[in-house]
């Protein structure tokens, strides 16, 4: 209170001191007049016994009475301001900078928020986990229908359990994610909808399926125009007719990772799946689990008592119970922590170097107002009041600067997806699901944390830097000699052209890979082949359907799509005891070579009947048949898989321990384009075997001929396709990827081209 | 004599014992009473008055100087008057073992 009635009665304050010095002085003056010297004598002996200055001591008196800090504060502030105005370049050089620099790092956070940290639409979504148990070997387990059932009714650790399956499905021919639920999950996640009704409990006990569906917002938006009357209209989904119930809110996106577009109940299954019973008891349960922890329990508690539930059906190799959070879209893991790490100490370093830019700028100027400094220093300010000052400025730069960083986030984020959405493959653009971008609360946090240590990073150097004078030189007027900044800003300029070397660096080995990607050959034929990922309804009349459609060449399949896929990987061996060598492996139909179009180079490819048969045949790569029999020739040899007492494992492991090989095909991509390993065994596979993707050759336009297959399957198997893709989109998209990267590493590299040139020139031009 | 750092305050405190002074008077008496030995530097008198005003020691009032006008005549508080003894205690037991080792060095 007396504080505040100092400040507000500053000027009576100050008139009193005034007096008291005068008064002072005065009395002084009349003692030595007293002594016997001339007035004029008198006042001079006064002044000079009096010390100080009388203006410093009113400057250190103003600082003993602590009212101080708010009255300093607005003096800095007042002083700061003038000073812009003054220079107004300056000012609007250091906003720009760091605005630069700071927008590109609100922009990486806003995202990296909005995936990672932002909590999902639920009720309280901190106590919502993932869950599954790993078999002490490591694999999954799986449940049944039937333990699903009862460990829904049990819920150990957990208040209530869902289960999820999300699946592709195609809207008006359109790519769109469906998630099967559950009657508990909109219950679990005790979300409501913003039109009509969430999927309930009734919904998923209606024997053989319910035509209920919830539409999330965006597809409310876009497919149905946001039109009011959506609810009861109906949604064509896999060939079977649905009813709209229900519209999400605007930013739910579901469980997880796996975006929704539209939610079924899961009792709907078999239309999705191709098993006849996908729900009888005792059928798997593939799904998603998840539940809400119960009240009171840690995740080691309800990992206990997940684990001991499972040991009543498993009690000989009892799984061990994993949890994993899903309050956010991805989950902070170690993992992620680990990936994340490199791309935000890139970020920062253009930060930084804004930083030291604006810190050189800082120490140019300071240097041009040594004369000011010094004058303020010899007549007594006090060096941590001087600091201050210069910080209050340093701050009262950083505040506009983050505001203006913030429109250049927003700015960046609007201009990063328009990239993406322009240049991604046009094949995947359907697939790129963006989370919602929008700032919260986080995000102006992290602005204002930024811009706060920002600010003392670029004003604490230059305010110690500058204060640094000698204040004797300065009073004989000498300003300069006391004051060498320059090894400082060396230093600064050093730092900088490091970073933006090393941006430049990273950005010249994303741009490499990219070419090389682009340059390499894949061995294999792509730009009119497809990939047909169709849901095994029925293969023979799916194969029908396709053979007769004009635009297919050749048709064949193969257990995995031919690029970008992690093939299996086997033991093998040429001689029974010789070493064994990691080979990676798929199985091909007899016309796969063909398709596309890799030579045989020595022997044949599988025939029909080996195909159909899953004979002990093999055919190797050229890599492969050098690797295995370096100095034969391979034909005919007899190969080993894996040593006779390792059993043979895998999603779909080999039929045979002893294959013959029957013939050589030339070395093409495995798995990546970049692999540069190309060996690689193919086994034989009929065509017709439900597991594997088809792979059409076409004639003429892909994009056509993607569209009429796809229009035949519609009819003869609704909802059967999957996906099709060209298979060269595959080697685009794994071309793009490198060439995003590049091109956020040449944006910070070249913004840090700039920061640097500038702080070299704003070093220059300052005559240093 | 220039005043050792820290003795400015303890002897401003003790020449307010025998009532209020302003400012100038302070240090006309510190340096009478001393013999002319101590003087005190006057640009660090006002920022010591002031220090010892916020600390609560000391108060500050309105009275009428030898020249007839108004002037800030300083008065020992309570608090100030209980600092004063610690510190004239302090300060007696410092010089007394300076003394001491002095003595028998």
């Amino acid at each position: 209170m007396k504080r505040l009635r100092r400040l507000f009665f500053r000027n009576r304050a100050e008139q009193e001191l005034d007096d008291e010095i005068t008064l002072h002085l005065e009395m002084e003056t009349r003692k030595n007049i007293a002594a016997g010297m001339s007035p004029r004598e008198a006042a001079r002996a006064a002044r000079l016994h009096f010390g100080t200055d009388p203006g410093a001591v009113k400057d250190y008196v103003r600082d003993t009475r602590r009212l101080g800090f708010i009255e300093t504060l607005f003096h800095d502030v007042r002083y700061a301001l003038r000073g812009f105005r003054r220079t107004p370049l300056f000012a609007l050089t250091v906003i720009g900078t760091i605005a630069l620099g700071l927008g590109w790092n609100t922009a990486a956070f806003t995202i990296f928020n909005s995936v990672v940290l932002r909590p999902i639409d639920a009720l309280d979504p901190h106590s919502l986990y993932g869950f599954g148990w790993q078999n002490p070997d490591g694999d999954s387990v799986q449940l049944t229908v039937s333990q699903l059932e009862d460990l829904r009714k049990a819920h150990p650790g957990f208040s209530a359990i869902t289960a999820n399956f999300p699946v592709r499905i195609r809207l008006d021919g359109r790519f769109a994610a469906c998630d099967l639920v559950d009657g508990e999950f909109f219950q679990t996640l005790d979300i409501n909808a913003k039109l009509g009704r969430t999927l309930l409990p009734s919904d998923d006990r209606s024997p053989g399926g319910s035509p209920a569906a919830v539409l999330s917002y965006s597809a409310w938006q876009n497919r149905f125009g946001g039109a009011a009357d959506v609810l009861g209209r109906k949604l064509p989904v896999q060939g079977h007719p649905y009813e709209v119930v229900g519209v999400m809110p605007e930013g739910f996106t579901g469980l997880g990772h796996a975006f929704g577009d539209v939610w079924v109940s899961l009792s709907n299954l078999a239309q999705f799946e191709d098993t006849p019973n996908p729900l009888s008891p005792d059928a798997p349960a593939p799904f998603i689990l998840a539940g809400r922890l119960q009240p009171g329990y840690s995740e080691q508690q309800a990992a206990a008592a997940l684990t001991a539930w499972i040991r009543n059906f498993m009690p000989d190799r009892v799984p061990r119970a994993t949890l994993m959070s899903l309050a956010t879209m991805v989950p902070f893991t170690d993992r992620m922590f680990a990936i994340l790490t490199p791309i935000a100490v890139v970020f920062l370093l253009v930060l930084l170097s804004a930083c030291a830019n604006v810190a050189n700028m800082m120490l140019a100027r300071a240097m041009a107002r040594q004369r000011e400094i010094g004058i303020r220093l010899s007549l007594g300010a006090a060096r941590g009041r001087l600091i201050r000052q210069l910080l209050t400025e340093s701050i009262l730069l950083a505040i506009p600067s983050a505001a203006v960083a913030f429109v250049v986030s927003q700015a960046f984020i609007k201009f990063s997806l328009w990239l993406t959405a322009t240049t991604i493959p046009a094949a995947f653009l359907d697939q790129a699901t963006i989370p919602p971008l929008s700032p919260d609360i986080h995000v102006f946090w992290f602005m204002s944390g930024a811009a706060a240590v920002v600010a003392m990073l670029f004003g604490l150097a230059p305010a110690l830097q500058a204060t640094r004078m000698d204040v004797v030189r300065a009073a004989r007027g000498d300003f300069s000699s006391g004051f060498r900044p320059s090894r400082l800003r060396n230093t600064l300029v050093i730092a900088q052209v490091t970073v933006c070397a090393f941006l430049l660096i990273c950005s010249a080995v994303f741009l490499r890979r990219a070419n090389r990607l682009e340059r390499l050959d894949p061995g294999m034929r792509s730009h009119d082949v497809l990939e047909l990922d169709l849901q095994p309804k029925s293969r023979t009349r799916e194969i029908a359907t396709l053979q007769m459609q004009p635009e297919i060449a050749i048709l064949a399949s193969s257990s995995d799509p031919p690029l970008d896929v992690h093939l299996p990987a086997i033991a093998a061996s040429g001689t029974p005891d010789a070493r064994f060598a990691q080979i990676l492996y798929r199985y091909a139909s007899p016309g796969y070579f063909k398709t596309l179009d890799i030579p045989i180079v020595r022997g044949r490819s599988f025939s029909d009947q080996e195909g159909v048969s899953e004979a002990a045949v093999v055919v190797l790569s050229e890599s492969a048949a050098r690797k295995l029999w370096p100095s034969e020739d391979a034909v005919g040899k007899t190969l080993t898989l894996a040593p006779p007492d390792v059993p043979l494992r895998g999603d779909r492991p080999p039929r045979y321990r002893t294959l013959q090989v029957i013939g050589i095909a030339r070395d093409s991509a495995v798995g990546a384009i970049d692999n540069p390993d190309r060996s690689s065994l193919f086994f034989p596979t009929p065509l017709q075997d439900p597991r594997n993707v088809f792979i059409a050759r076409v004639h003429g336009e892909p994009q056509h001929a993607i569209r009429a297959l796809d229009a035949a399957l519609e009819q003869s198997s609704s909802g059967s396709v999957q996906d099709i893709h060209v298979l060269k989109d595959y080697v685009d998209v794994g071309i793009w990827s490198y060439q995003l990267e590049f091109w956020i590493f040449e944006a910070l590299g070249g913004i840090a081209l700039l920061l640097t040139l500038s702080g070299m020139g704003a070093r220059h031009g300052s005559g240093d | 004599m220039n005043l050792l750092q820290g003795t400015l305050d303890l002897l401003v405190l003790r020449t307010l014992q025998t009532g209020p002074l302003h400012g100038w008077a302070i240090s006309e008496r510190i340096q009478q009473i001393s013999q002319d030995v101590l003087q005190v530097n006057q640009g660090s008198l006002y920022p010591a008055l002031h220090r010892l005003e916020h600390q609560g020691w000391i108060k500050a009032e309105s009275g009428i100087s030898e020249l007839g006008r108004r002037a800030r005549f300083y008065r020992l508080t309570p608090s100030g008057r209980r600092q004063l003894e610690t510190e004239t205690a302090d300060w007696s037991r410092l010089t007394a073992a300076i003394g001491r080792i002095l003595n028998q060095a």
